[in-house]
């Protein structure tokens, strides 16, 4: 599974680690990440990511 | 029908990108010779001792594959109530609407004014950051003027890459407009854990060059600090002279109403430079919702449809920078505002809430960030409610 990168902020989301402290379990694709989702440092959505 | 929009930060883009998908015509002027990009990540590129990050919003082709004119190096000079543009080259433009977008710049303040010296530098703008990082192979003494999030974040990375660093803070402890002296205090800590020199409630009085040895930074309280290269960084300004010239109503700010327009019918203001009067910042989140409002906004005046409201809400403050991070929104403690510390083993990690008659409106957290997301929908309901 790939990592995907914030293109705002550099935040990295890492699908191994997920995003627990927001509710999203380690193993979930960045794809499966809800809608909603959004970068938990700067709060920009899924459309301002990209895979690393 | 033609929009034009002053400022390609992440407001303008935005605006431009939603007006141009409804096939309306929108001219983008830029003052930089780059392309749009990502202001947060510029301590990246300043400092980053990784390759440097591509931090553009897009390729150039993006712009006009998507309808979008990107002027570069066209800064604007002025602008009137009835859309005329006048670019720094003298050629006028006319527009059925306007957003500004522009952004604010760095306070400059006194001691840097008149300063000259190659190796004091800005961390504003993609030059300024290019500039630091060709600069630094100069020497290792780094001084950080302000000791704020981009203060912050240079310093942690310059010690990454080996620097050493000394923060320069004219408050008594960091980021009082963010964190009570509770936070503070471990933040200052983990600083000096990573042998961040720091400098509270101290401010430079001036900076002289020493021949073949470096930058002499002066303090108030006479502390000398003999260096290789400065980088202030000492907050945000807005020039609202352009706006002024026009007739808008300006603040600190543009003053815009809760649909973004200015006190000019058919002139919208988003982004940075954009001033609701409350819950006014510089931050990339606000910057992305106006921008779309605006934009939007822009279009319903063009074809006499609804507007949109832009909500005013709370905004965070973040750094997470490897395993030292802090986060903060809302209020902090303070007169009438009790503090709930959640949990905190003075070292560490630091939780805290604040409330003012039992309803939370201020969160605080110190390296750790767990269920800072869910204080804060809290923090953000409880905001929409009053």
């Amino acid at each position: 599974m790939k990592k995907y990168e914030c293109n705002v902020c550099g935040y990295i989301y890492d699908p191994e680690i997920g995003d627990p402290d927001n509710g999203i379990e380690p193993g979930t694709a960045f794809e499966d990440l809800p809608d909603d989702w959004v970068c938990p440092e700067c709060g920009v959505g899924k459309e301002e990511f990209s895979a690393v | 029908m033609k929009a034009g929009i002053i400022g390609a930060g992440f407001a303008g883009v935005t605006a431009a990108k939603l007006i141009a998908e409804r096939g309306v015509d929108v001219t983008l002027f830029s003052a930089e010779k780059v392309p749009p990009y990502y202001r947060p990540r510029l301590p990246e590129l300043a400092l980053g001792y990784d390759a440097p990050p591509d931090i553009f919003m897009h390729g150039l082709e993006w712009y006009a594959d998507n309808g979008i004119d990107l002027r570069l190096d066209s800064e604007v000079k002025a602008f009137t109530p009835d859309f005329e543009v006048t670019l720094k080259d003298g050629k006028r433009e006319k527009f059925d609407v306007l957003i500004i977008a522009a952004g604010g710049g760095p306070r400059v303040p006194a001691f840097c004014r008149d300063c000259k010296l190659p190796g004091v530098f800005q961390l504003w703008n993609y030059s300024d950051a290019v500039n630091i990082r060709e600069h630094l192979g100069a020497g290792k003494r780094l001084v950080i003027v302000g000791g704020g999030i981009i203060g912050l974040e240079s310093a942690l990375r310059a010690r990454d890459g080996n620097l050493e660093v000394t923060i320069i803070e004219k408050a008594k402890f960091l980021m009082p407009q963010n964190f009570g002296e509770n936070a503070s205090k471990l933040i200052e800590a983990q600083l000096r854990e990573r042998n961040i020199n720091l400098l509270l409630d101290d401010s430079v009085s001036c900076f002289t060059e020493r021949e073949k040895t470096g930058i002499f930074v002066d303090t108030e309280n006479k502390n000398g600090i003999l260096c290789d290269f400065v980088i202030v960084s000492v907050g945000v300004e807005f020039d609202t002279s352009m706006a002024t010239a026009a007739g808008l109503k300006t603040d600190r700010r543009i003053c815009v109403d809760k649909y973004l327009r200015t006190s000019a019918s058919g002139i919208f203001a988003a982004g940075d430079i954009a001033g609701l009067g409350v819950w006014d910042s510089c931050s990339a989140k606000t910057a992305l919702a106006q921008g779309k409002t605006a934009g939007y906004n822009a279009l319903a005046f063009l074809n006499g449809g609804k507007m949109e409201i832009y909500e005013a809400e709370p905004v965070p403050v973040n750094l997470k920078y490897k395993d030292f991070q802090l986060y903060s929104i809302g209020e902090i403690p303070g007169l009438g505002k009790a503090e709930k510390i959640l949990d905190s083993d003075g070292i560490n990690t630091y939780r805290g809430c604040v409330y003012k008659d039992k309803v939370l409106t201020g969160v605080e957290m110190v390296g750790t960030n767990k269920d800072f997301i869910i204080y804060q929908k809290e923090l953000l309901e409880n905001h929409k409610r009053q």
